[in-house]
């Protein structure tokens, strides 16, 4: 999703969020990763400036104090925890591992297959239906590479073997991760 | 096998304080990737990267990481490659721009939002008058076009919007 990211074209309008709508926000976050609740004062904190960054596609990056965007949505859909976020808490999502041959192609922006997922190094712990946000990680690595969503249920990934698994949305290195907010201010 | 066990090695180090979140992990200066993505950056890439890290944090240097260096950087600073880089990619575009073959350049650049521009360069040098060129373009395509400077303190010529095919037949033919 990020892979054509241009901050200078693609970030329409960067605006103060209200207390109001950051209630909201950080309301809707707790509901959809319960587990954030004792950091949630850490990852968002109530008395800093919280900046909603607007983006071409209706895409809605929320930052504080203008640092690294923590967390991603689509028009009014789910919040994503970007991969910084996803690094110091990695509970936040079901975890998916893939084999070692995937990690190059992921780091591209490819989309996950199947066959990544099934083969000796990858691993699948958690029964997970589709359409559920995932986090990628790697065989043998110890940090997250990418966000994604399921397409197949991981029963389906088993069975069929072929085609995406997960949409890539977000990867290491894409438009969102070298995205710097302080550079636009200046 | 070799960079499994070289992944394992330093899993287990002191990338993160295991103990509470958040996890403190650490980024590459060169790259900001994890450490351990490190080697997916391409090998010249890469070499910076372990340059960096000796430099920055020589405990997580492991020995194996030393043996990933290549002779050619083993002795040298991050600073020292990094100059070499720039100067290598210094050469290689100042031959582009030999003076005796002018090159015209049709770029497109983004104004805000979607807006789009075309931006010819290069066209002084060919002894085209920019003034006129940007008139006739004007005419042409019934949009605004005028000469302005680039950061670079070059003219080029501006066009709005994004016609570069026409205009590349334009440029060819005038």
């Amino acid at each position: 999703m990020f892979k054509k990211f241009n901050p200078q074209g693609d970030i329409v309008s960067q605006v103060p969020i209200k207390s109001s709508v950051q209630r909201s926000i950080r309301n809707q976050i707790l509901e959809q990763f319960p587990s954030v609740e004792p950091f949630i004062e850490d990852i968002l904190p109530r008395k800093e400036k919280w900046i909603l960054i607007k983006c071409h596609g209706h895409m809605n990056l929320i930052s504080i104090n203008y640092e690294q965007p923590i967390f991603f949505n689509l028009r009014t859909g789910p919040y994503f925890p970007s991969l910084r976020l996803l690094h110091a808490y990695p509970f936040l999502l079901p975890r998916l591992q893939v084999d070692k041959g995937a990690i190059r192609h992921i780091l591209k922006g490819a989309d996950i297959m199947c066959p990544g997922l099934t083969s000796a190094g990858a691993r699948m712990d958690e029964e997970l239906g589709s359409n559920r946000m995932v986090g990628i990680f790697a065989e043998g690595k110890e940090h997250a590479l990418a966000v994604g969503v399921t397409k197949l249920s991981t029963e389906d990934v088993k069975n069929v073997n072929k085609g995406v698994a997960v949409e890539n949305i977000h990867y290491l290195n894409d438009g969102l991760w070298k995205l710097s907010l302080g550079e636009q201010q200046s | 096998m070799a960079s499994h066990s070289f992944s394992e090695e330093r899993g287990t180090t002191c990338l993160t304080n295991q103990d509470q979140y958040p996890y403190n992990v650490i980024y590459c200066g060169n790259c900001s990737l994890p450490f351990e993505y490190c080697e997916y950056n391409g090998p010249e890439e890469f070499q910076r990267c372990l340059l960096w890290r000796r430099e920055n944090y020589p405990e997580l240097f492991s020995t194996y990481d030393e043996s990933l260096l290549t002779d050619a950087f083993k002795n040298v600073s991050l600073a020292d490659s990094l100059s070499k880089a720039v100067e290598s990619n210094n050469n290689s575009s100042s031959k582009k721009k030999s003076p005796i073959n002018p090159e015209v350049v049709i770029a497109r650049a983004q104004r805000k939002g979607r807006k789009q521009v075309t931006i010819i360069s290069g066209l002084d040098k060919t002894g085209v008058k920019l003034s006129e060129f940007s008139r006739v373009c004007k005419k042409q395509f019934s949009c605004g076009a005028s000469v302005v400077t680039a950061p670079d303190m070059r003219e080029v010529v501006e066009i709005q919007g994004p016609i570069f095919g026409t205009s590349r037949i334009l440029v060819c033919n005038g």
